[in-house]
C-alpha cells in the first residue's frame, strides 16, 4: 500500500515538473519585435557604456535608469551565442556562464547591448545599443583592498578583503577586529604574487609589519632606535630580497569648509628591510633631515627607486608643501646607491607628485598629483598622471579616467594592460575601485567600477575601497594565520639597524655601503 | 489535563510579564537606551548568520524594533522570556513527565534582568535557542551511544552557530540531563569537550576573533551587560541544571510518605494561588531591579531627541546626581537655551569646572570613546552651524555605532547642508534599509527630488546660514569654533549664548566682559543674571587689584541692585574665613544657583555632573 502511495506521489511530482518545464519553454520571453526606437542609448548605472572590458571579468550587471515595467537586454558580439536577460525590475543580472562564453569568443571584438524597456501601456521601446569592447589581455584575477568606513580618529572595523574578479566571490584576508580593533594598512605584494605580501598593523596589539612568505606569516618589528614610527608605504624590491618602506610622522587636522579631513606629514624617511638578515638599512639620500621622503616604488628591473620628496614645512603652511618626484639608482649586485635626481619637480608642475608606480614593462610611470601635501586621498583635486619614461613626456590622464573628485591609489596589472584605482567620482566620500585599459602606446580606456552581483550594491554601501592591488591569484592564507601572527608576541622578529659602518647583513643584501659616518648607522634619523 | 494546566500557567506568566514590562519599564525607553539596529536585505542577514551567535542577534534586533510600540514591545519581551521557560520546560518534562511547569520559575529572573533599561533581548533569544536545542537532543529517540553522542556534537555546532556563548547553556543542560536523568556518564564529558572543541575549531577556521566575540556575548552575565542583576543572572543560569538534578534524583522520595505527598484542597485553587504568586514574584523582581534614575536619564535623552525642552528640564529637576553625566548636562544646557534660560538658570543645574558638559566637544584629537556622545556632539555642532566638526563627530559615531539610523540621518543632513547631494543620497539609501526609518527616508528623497538644495528643510536652511564660509583654525577649540561662527553670522544667537556660557564655565571674566557687548546686536539692553554676576565679579577683581579701569558696557544696563547682591555674597563668603569647605556648605542654600558660587568653588550647588 505504502509503495503504491509513494509511486503515485512520485508520478504526480514528475508530471508537475514536466508541466512547469513545458510552460517555461512555451512562455520564454523573446525580444520584442515591434518596439519603438529611441534615438539614444539608455541611461544605465553603473556606467558600463563604451568601455573596454577584460575577457575574464565577472558579468557587468547594471540597472536601467529608464521608466518601464519590464526590461530586457540582448548582449551580442560578432561571434558566439548572444545572452538575453529579461526582468520585471530595472536591475539586469547577466547569467555568468553565457557571459563568460561570450567574452571568450569575442576577444578583441565589440559587444553590443540592446536594451529594451516596456512602458506602463505595454509598448516596448528599443534604445540605441551600448557598446563594450572585449580586450585581448585579461586582468589579474584577484583584487585585494582595504574596506573601511570613512575614518577620522576612531577605528573599530578595518579589514582587508580579496575579491575574485572573474566571479563576485569576496573573502576576508585580515580582520583588525580580531586583534582588539587594530588597524591594518598598506598591503603590498611582490611582483603581483599573492604568496608574498606584507601588511602593516597598528593598535593595542602593537605596531608591526606582517610578512607573509612561504605559506606562513611572521610579525616583524621594524622599529629601531633610529626609526621609531612603524612602517607605512612599502614596496618590494623585484628580487624579493628586501623591501623599501617609509616611516612617517603623520598628523591629522581638519578644515571648516570643503573636505573636512586632512593630513600633514611632519617627518618621513625611507628605509629597507631585508627579511633574511632581519636588518633595516637606508642611505643618506633617502633620510635627509631637511626633506620628507615617502612613497617608494621600484622599477621592474630593480635598478631604480622612485619616490616622492619635499622640503620640510610646518603645519601652519601646509599648502606650501609640495612633493617632487625623484629617483635614485641602485646596484643590486653591489648593494650600492647612486645619486638622486629629480624626475619631475613640484615647482615645474605646480602640483604635489605622489604615489609613483612603474608599469611592469618599465616604460610608464603613473602617479597622483594633488594641489599640495602627501595625502591626495583627502583632496578632491587629486588626479592621476602618467609619465613616459622613454620620452620624458607626462600629462594628466584624460577625463574619463580623472573626474572632478579624488582619484588615487592606482595599481598596474601584472601584464601592464590594466590599471585599477580608487575614485570618489560618485559622491566625493566613498572611494570605489575602477578599472581602465592601458594600451601599449599609453592610451587609456574609459574606466568602469568593480562589478557586483547586485547592480545597486554601491548605492547604500557606506564603506570605502582603499589601496586596491591586483594579484595573480588568491592569497593562500587564512585570516586566522594573520591574527595568530599579530597575537603571538613571542614570535615577533625584531629588526636591527645596520649600515656599512656597523655590520653588513648576511648576503650583503641591502645598500649599506653608502655610510656617511663610520660611527653613525646609516638608518632613518628624521622620524625619531 | 497536564497540558491544560501548563497552558494556563504559561498564559498567566506571559500576561504578568507583559504587564510588568509595559507598566513598569516602558519598552520605548528600552528602544531609546539600546537603540537596536535592524537592516533589511540579504547583506546584513548574511553577515549576521556568518558569525557565531549572529542569528540570535539578528533575530533580537528584528524583534526589538517592536519596542517603539509599547504593548507590542512588552509582548515581544514576554514571548522571549516564555520561550526560555518553555524550552527549559521541555528538558524538565523529559526528565520527569509533568514537570514542565517548573520551568516557568525562570520568568522571575528574566523579569528582573529585562527590567534593566540597558539589558538587550539577544541573550534571552540565545538562551532560548540553547535550551531548545538541548531539549531537542533530550527528546531525540536514537538508539546507541554513538548516535546520541554524534547528535550531541552536531547540535553543539548548531548551538554555537545560532546562540554563540549560550552554547555553554546547551552543553551544561545536556551534561546534566545525561548524567542525572539517564545515568550516561560519558555524555557529560562529551558535552564539555564539545563546548571547548567547537569554538576552537571555529576559531581555527575563522580566526580567534570569532571565539572572543561569541564567548563574550549572549550569556546573561552581569559583567557583560551593565545593570544586570548578578543574583538574577546566577539564578537563571543555575535554575535548569538544578531542577534537572532535583527531578532526576528526587530527594523527596526519602521523606516520610505523608510529607512527600501533600494533599491539596483542589487543583484549580492551587493553580490560581500559584499563578498569582508567580505573577507577584515577577512584578516584585522587576520592580526591585528597575533603576528609576537610569530610566529618567534615558527619558531626558529621549525628550531632547524629540525637542521637548521643557520636558527635559522637568525630568532633570528630579534626576539623581549619580546619573547626571556629561550627556545629560549637555542636553539640559541645550534645553535651557531653547527655553531662553541659559543666561539666567544655567547654574541651577549641575556644572563643574573642566567638565565638557556644555558642548561635549573636547577638540579634534580626542574623541569620546562613546559613539552616542559623538553623535550628541555632532547634533549640537550641527545646530550651532559648525557643519565640518558636526560631520567629523558624526563619522566617528558611524565608526563606533555602525550604521545606526540616527547616525545615517545626521550624515544625510550634513552632506545636504554642504551641497553634496550624491553623498547625501548614499546615506539616504542606507537609511531606507532600516524599516522603521524608511518612511522618513522616502520623505527626504521626495524633498530632495523637488529641491536638491533642501532649503525647505528648516534645520538644513538654518545650518547653511550659520556655517562658516572660510577655513578656520586647523585644530579648533570650543572657543575658536564659537567665535568663528559668530564672526560668520553675528545673528547666531545660539553661538553667542554658548560662547558666553563657555566663558562663564572657564571663569574667563575678561572675555565675558568683551563678549557681552555683542548683546546689543540682538536688540537687548538688560544684561541677564549670570552674565551680570560675572561682570560684577570682574569689576570687583579689578578693584581688588587696584586697577581703576571701568568695564565699558555701552548701550547695556545691569539689573537694579546688582552691586548690593554682590556685596551680600562677599559678606556671606567672608563669614567663613579661609575654610572653603565650610563656605561651600554654608553658602549652598542661598547662593548655590548663582554664578558667584560657581566662580568661587568651581562647582554648582548640585555638585559635579
Amino acid at each position: 500500500m505504502r509503495r503504491r502511495q509513494a509511486l503515485l506521489l512520485g508520478s504526480v511530482l514528475a508530471g508537475l515538473t514536466a508541466c512547469a518545464a513545458l510552460h517555461a519553454l512555451w512562455t520564454a520571453p523573446a525580444l520584442p519585435r515591434d518596439a519603438e526606437t529611441v534615438p539614444r542609448p539608455p541611461r544605465i548605472r553603473p556606467d558600463y557604456a563604451s568601455i573596454i572590458v577584460p575577457p575574464n571579468i565577472a558579468p557587468l550587471n547594471f540597472r536601467v535608469r529608464e521608466p518601464g515595467r519590464r526590461f530586457c537586454v540582448r548582449i551580442a558580439g560578432p561571434v558566439g551565442k548572444p545572452v538575453e536577460v529579461h526582468s520585471s525590475a530595472p536591475e539586469l543580472v547577466i547569467p555568468p556562464a553565457g557571459w563568460r562564453r561570450l567574452l571568450a569568443a569575442n576577444r578583441g571584438r565589440r559587444l553590443a547591448l540592446h536594451v529594451h524597456a516596456q512602458d506602463a501601456s505595454g509598448r516596448w521601446r528599443r534604445f540605441q545599443p551600448v557598446h563594450q569592447t572585449v580586450a585581448r589581455e585579461p586582468v589579474d584575477p584577484v583584487l585585494v583592498y582595504r574596506l573601511i568606513r570613512p575614518l577620522y580618529n576612531a577605528y573599530t572595523t578595518v579589514q582587508v578583503y580579496q575579491r575574485d574578479l572573474t566571479t563576485y566571490r569576496e573573502s576576508l584576508v585580515v580582520d583588525g577586529r580580531a586583534f582588539r580593533n587594530g588597524c591594518v594598512n598598506c598591503h603590498t605584494f611582490l611582483n603581483h604574487r599573492p604568496d608574498t605580501m606584507l601588511v602593516h598593523v597598528r593598535g593595542k596589539a602593537g605596531n608591526a609589519m606582517l610578512l607573509a612568505t612561504d605559506g606562513r606569516v611572521s610579525k616583524v618589528n621594524t622599529t629601531t632606535r633610529y626609526n621609531r614610527p612603524p612602517g607605512a608605504y612599502s614596496c618590494w624590491h623585484p628580487s624579493g630580497r628586501f623591501l623599501t618602506f617609509s616611516v612617517n610622522r603623520l598628523e591629522q587636522f581638519f578644515h571648516a569648509v570643503g573636505e573636512t579631513r586632512d593630513v600633514f606629514d611632519q617627518a618621513s624617511d625611507l628605509g629597507c628591510y631585508a627579511p633574511a638578515a632581519r636588518a633595516v638599512t637606508s642611505c643618506r639620500h633617502l633620510t635627509r633631515p631637511d626633506r620628507l621622503e615617502t612613497f617608494p616604488a621600484w622599477s621592474p628591473d630593480g635598478r631604480t627607486l622612485y619616490y616622492s620628496s619635499a622640503p620640510k614645512g610646518t603645519i601652519d603652511h601646509y599648502k606650501t608643501v609640495r612633493y617632487d618626484l625623484l629617483r635614485i639608482a641602485y646596484d643590486p649586485e653591489a648593494g650600492t646607491w647612486g645619486e638622486p635626481e629629480v624626475v619631475l619637480s613640484a615647482e615645474e608642475t605646480g602640483v604635489s607628485l605622489t604615489e609613483p608606480r612603474v608599469s611592469p614593462d618599465g616604460r610608464f610611470l603613473m602617479f597622483c598629483a594633488a594641489p599640495y601635501g602627501a595625502f591626495p586621498v583627502y583632496q578632491p583635486g587629486a588626479d592621476l598622471y602618467v609619465l613616459d619614461l622613454r620620452t620624458g613626456r607626462h600629462g594628466k590622464l584624460p577625463a574619463p579616467v580623472n573626474s572632478d573628485r579624488c582619484e588615487s591609489w592606482h595599481c598596474w596589472s601584472s601584464n601592464g594592460r590594466w590599471f585599477v584605482f580608487s575614485s570618489k567620482r560618485r559622491d566625493g566620500i566613498f572611494a570605489r575601485p575602477h578599472f581602465s585599459y592601458f594600451s601599449p602606446e599609453g592610451k587609456v580606456g574609459k574606466p568602469f567600477v568593480l562589478p557586483q552581483r547586485d547592480p545597486g550594491f554601491y548605492d547604500a554601501l557606506l564603506k570605502t575601497y582603499n589601496v586596491p592591488e591586483l594579484v595573480t591569484g588568491p592569497i593562500p592564507l587564512r585570516p586566522a594565520d594573520f591574527t595568530r601572527a599579530v597575537l603571538d608576541s613571542a614570535g615577533t622578529v625584531t629588526a636591527h639597524a645596520v649600515s656599512g659602518a656597523t655590520r653588513r647583513p648576511a648576503g650583503g643584501a641591502v645598500g649599506a655601503s653608502n655610510a656617511v659616518s663610520p660611527r653613525r648607522p646609516e638608518t632613518i634619523p628624521a622620524a625619531r | 489535563m497536564r497540558r491544560k494546566r501548563l497552558f494556563f500557567w504559561s498564559v498567566v506568566s506571559g500576561a504578568s510579564l507583559v504587564l510588568c514590562f509595559q507598566l513598569l519599564v516602558d519598552p520605548r525607553l528600552l528602544h531609546h537606551a539600546q537603540r537596536p539596529v535592524f537592516r533589511t536585505g540579504w547583506g546584513p542577514m548574511e553577515a549576521a548568520l556568518a558569525r557565531p551567535g549572529g542569528a540570535s542577534e539578528y533575530l533580537a534586533d528584528f524583534l526589538s524594533q517592536a519596542y517603539v510600540w509599547p504593548w507590542a514591545g512588552a509582548t515581544v519581551l514576554a514571548a522571549a522570556c516564555l520561550a526560555v521557560c518553555l524550552a527549559g520546560g521541555a528538558v524538565l518534562a523529559r526528565v520527569r513527565p509533568g514537570a514542565a511547569g517548573l520551568a516557568l520559575l525562570a520568568a522571575v529572573p528574566l523579569a528582573s534582568l529585562h527590567a534593566g533599561v540597558d539589558y538587550p533581548l539577544a541573550p534571552t533569544i540565545a538562551l532560548a535557542l540553547g535550551l531548545g536545542l538541548a531539549a531537542g537532543w533530550a527528546w531525540l529517540r536514537l538508539g546507541g551511544w554513538w548516535l546520541r553522542a554524534g547528535a550531541c556534537v552536531v547540535l553543539a555546532v548548531a548551538a554555537y552557530h545560532l546562540a554563540g556563548g549560550a552554547m555553554l547553556v546547551y552543553g551544561a543542560t545536556c551534561a546534566t540531563y545525561g548524567l542525572a536523568a539517564r545515568r550516561r556518564w560519558s555524555i557529560a564529558p562529551l558535552a564539555a569537550v564539545a563546548c571547548a572543541v567547537v569554538p576552537y575549531a571555529w576559531s581555527q577556521l575563522a580566526g580567534p576573533a570569532a571565539t572572543d566575540l561569541a564567548g563574550q556575548y549572549f550569556l546573561p552575565l552581569p559583567f557583560r551587560y551593565a545593570g544586570a542583576s548578578p543574583v538574577a543572572a546566577v539564578a537563571l543560569l543555575g535554575l535548569f541544571p538544578l531542577l534537572t538534578v532535583l527531578l532526576a534524583v528526587r530527594p523527596w522520595r526519602w521523606l516520610p510518605a505523608a510529607a512527600a505527598r501533600p494533599r491539596f484542597v483542589g487543583g484549580w485553587l492551587i493553580d490560581g494561588l500559584g499563578a498569582l504568586a508567580l505573577a507577584g514574584a515577577c512584578a516584585g523582581a522587576a520592580w526591585v531591579s528597575f533603576d528609576a534614575d537610569r530610566a529618567r536619564a534615558v527619558r531626558i535623552d529621549n525628550l531632547a531627541a524629540r525637542g521637548d525642552w521643557a520636558g527635559v528640564l522637568r525630568e532633570a529637576d528630579r534626576l539623581d546626581l549619580r546619573h547626571y553625566g556629561p550627556c545629560t548636562a549637555c542636553e539640559v544646557d541645550r534645553a535651557l537655551f531653547h527655553t531662553g534660560r541659559l543666561s539666567t538658570r544655567m547654574f541651577a543645574y549641575p556644572h563643574k569646572l573642566g567638565m565638557p558638559g556644555l558642548t561635549l566637544y573636547v577638540g579634534t584629537r580626542h574623541v569620546p570613546a562613546d559613539g552616542w556622545m559623538c553623535l550628541k556632539t555632532s547634533d549640537l555642532l550641527f545646530e550651532l552651524g559648525y557643519v565640518s566638526e558636526a560631520e567629523h563627530m558624526a563619522y566617528e559615531a558611524l565608526e563606533l555605532l555602525s550604521e545606526h539610523p540616527a547616525v545615517l540621518e545626521r550624515l544625510f543632513l550634513v552632506h545636504a547642508v554642504k551641497g553634496e547631494t550624491e553623498a547625501a543620497e548614499t546615506f539616504l539609501a542606507a537609511l531606507e534599509a532600516a524599516p522603521l526609518h524608511a518612511p522618513r527616508a522616502w520623505a527626504y528623497r521626495r524633498m530632495l527630488r523637488a529641491d536638491p538644495t533642501l532649503d525647505g528643510l528648516a534645520p538644513v536652511r538654518q545650518c547653511r546660514r550659520r556655517m562658516p564660509r572660510q577655513d578656520g583654525a586647523i585644530r579648533p577649540s570650543v572657543e575658536q569654533i564659537l567665535v568663528h561662527l559668530l564672526n560668520q553670522d553675528p545673528t547666531n544667537r545660539m553661538a553667542f549664548e554658548y560662547l558666553m556660557a563657555h566663558h562663564l564655565l572657564t571663569r574667563d571674566l575678561p572675555k565675558v566682559a568683551s563678549t557681552v557687548l555683542r548683546l546689543r546686536q540682538f536688540g537687548e539692553t538688560e544684561v541677564p543674571r549670570h552674565w551680570e554676576e560675572a561682570l560684577m565679579l570682574y569689576a570687583y577683581e579689578l578693584r581688588a587689584r587696584n586697577i581703576r579701569r571701568p568695564i565699558p558696557l555701552p548701550g547695556l544696563r545691569l539689573r537694579p541692585g546688582a552691586q548690593q547682591r554682590l556685596e551680600r555674597f562677599l559678606q556671606a563668603r567672608a563669614r567663613y574665613g579661609s575654610d572653603p569647605n565650610a563656605a561651600l556648605r554654608g553658602l549652598r542654600a542661598d547662593y548655590g544657583e548663582s554664578y558667584y558660587f560657581y566662580h568661587t568653588f568651581g562647582t554648582t550647588q548640585g555638585g559635579a555632573p
